[in-house]
């Protein structure tokens, strides 16, 4: 299946998973958007690297970035937003085969598709903290922290 | 003023928070800066997604705290933003005890789907990760009949069920078996596909990236039982789907 079709096919598996999520209805063209160019992303590093958890690493930063913008925009909590956009990039698929395969009794199958599985979800993890930590958590922590003493307004 | 009821509001936000599915350090975020706003002092705040403390002093120096104990969690988005909107609207606009009880009781019961939407959500979601792991249009049917399978069991069966994980382990057995009789129809189904896209309905995507978003606001210790949570979750699926498989022979 070509390119496009797998994009669109995702920008529709991450609006259904925001029905699913009952988030707004005027909320859900933006995770349908979200959820299509981050698969997107994904496929375009995975041909240049060929690594699942650059690929993975690349779309999962563009999803929280996405996200975090558009939580400011919308005045919305970033999780609402997040958590459709990264549907697509779950490995589904890798651990029924693993499952499958160790059903079957051959392991070495079973460990390669396991350990895509991990790669994944290693990559979407990493793409998320070093998304966060781009974001500079230090100085609304310290402000956060004079608030709590009675000393200064947010 | 009197700011112990206020503080018990704002603990029962709090805790709607957490079962409609938010960050830890939302919850405490939000619950600091709305004690902030009534002019409570020095306010501490403990949360995990199963427990709330919270202790503050009020304008006479004493000390008042409360406890809520959550027992269920869920992913609601769009409660969950209306609970945000609120707690924005009541740090700026300090609303008194009556408007505030009436305005989170109305959080509460907000809607935004209906149970035929959710169904089509269902459906949808299943088609579509049925097709995008590979399968055809027919496997993308088929998938759409097991998300209708598992909506019909999330609805009647999952409130039933004592223990969650033993609830997945049932859901994914019946899913199991109804994919597999796709594949023994002989009509050219690929029952794999069909599963997978039952599968991404079932994958705690919300336990994992909370977890993630916990551990890096420092809540290490609601980082490591969501990830717990999140690998309970995916062995209960595999061994679910398992069974049927081993019964009647792997794809």
């Amino acid at each position: 299946m070509d390119l496009l079709t797998k994009t669109v096919i995702c920008g529709m598996g991450s609006l259904a998973f925001g029905i699913v999520y009952k988030m707004k209805a005027e909320r859900l063209w933006v995770v349908a958007v979200g959820g299509g160019t981050g698969w997107f992303v994904y496929s375009l590093l995975f041909l240049l690297t060929e690594s699942i958890f650059v690929g993975n690493l690349g779309a999962s930063m563009f999803a929280a970035g996405y996200s975090e913008i558009m939580a400011r925009r919308k005045r919305a909590p970033v999780v609402v937003f997040l958590l459709p956009c990264l549907i697509p990039l779950v490995p589904g698929g890798n651990l029924y085969y693993a499952m499958n395969h160790v059903v079957l009794g051959d392991m070495e199958k079973a460990f390669e598709y396991l350990s895509g599985a991990m790669a994944a979800a290693m990559g979407i993890a990493a793409g998320i903290i070093t998304l966060s930590v781009i974001l500079c958590w230090g100085r609304n922590r310290e402000l956060l922290h004079n608030y709590r003493k009675g000393e200064g307004k947010i | 003023m009197e700011v112990e009821p206020y503080l018990d509001l704002f603990l029962e936000l709090g805790r709607s928070m957490v079962e409609a599915g938010a960050e830890i350090y939302r919850v405490e975020d939000t619950i600091i800066r709305l004690c902030g706003a009534y002019e409570m002092r020095d306010v501490e705040v403990f949360a995990i997604r199963s427990l709330i403390v919270v202790s503050v002093k009020d304008g006479q120096g004493r000390v008042l705290s409360g406890t809520k104990r959550i027992y269920e969690t869920g992913i609601h988005m769009g409660k969950l933003e209306e609970l945000n909107q609120m707690s924005r609207y009541v740090c700026a606009e300090r609303p008194g005890l009556n408007e505030l009880g009436r305005r989170l009781k109305q959080c509460r019961s907000f809607k935004s789907v209906n149970r035929r939407e959710t169904l089509l959500g269902y459906m949808l979601a299943a088609f579509s990760f049925a097709c995008f792991f590979g399968g055809r249009l027919r496997d993308g049917a088929a998938g759409a009949v097991l998300g209708l399978i598992l909506f019909v069991m999330d609805q009647k069966l999952a409130k039933k069920c004592p223990q969650r994980l033993v609830y997945v382990v049932l859901a994914s057995m019946v899913l199991g078996f109804c994919g597999m009789m796709w594949g023994r129809l002989d009509m050219g189904f690929q029952p794999d596909k069909i599963m997978i896209g039952a599968i991404m309905l079932l994958i705690p995507g919300m336990a994992f990236m909370n977890s993630m978003r916990d551990m890096m606001s420092n809540n290490q210790i609601n980082g490591f039982f969501s990830c717990l949570d999140t690998l309970l979750t995916a062995g209960a699926i595999a061994i679910g789907f398992a069974v049927p498989l081993k019964l009647l022979g792997g794809v």
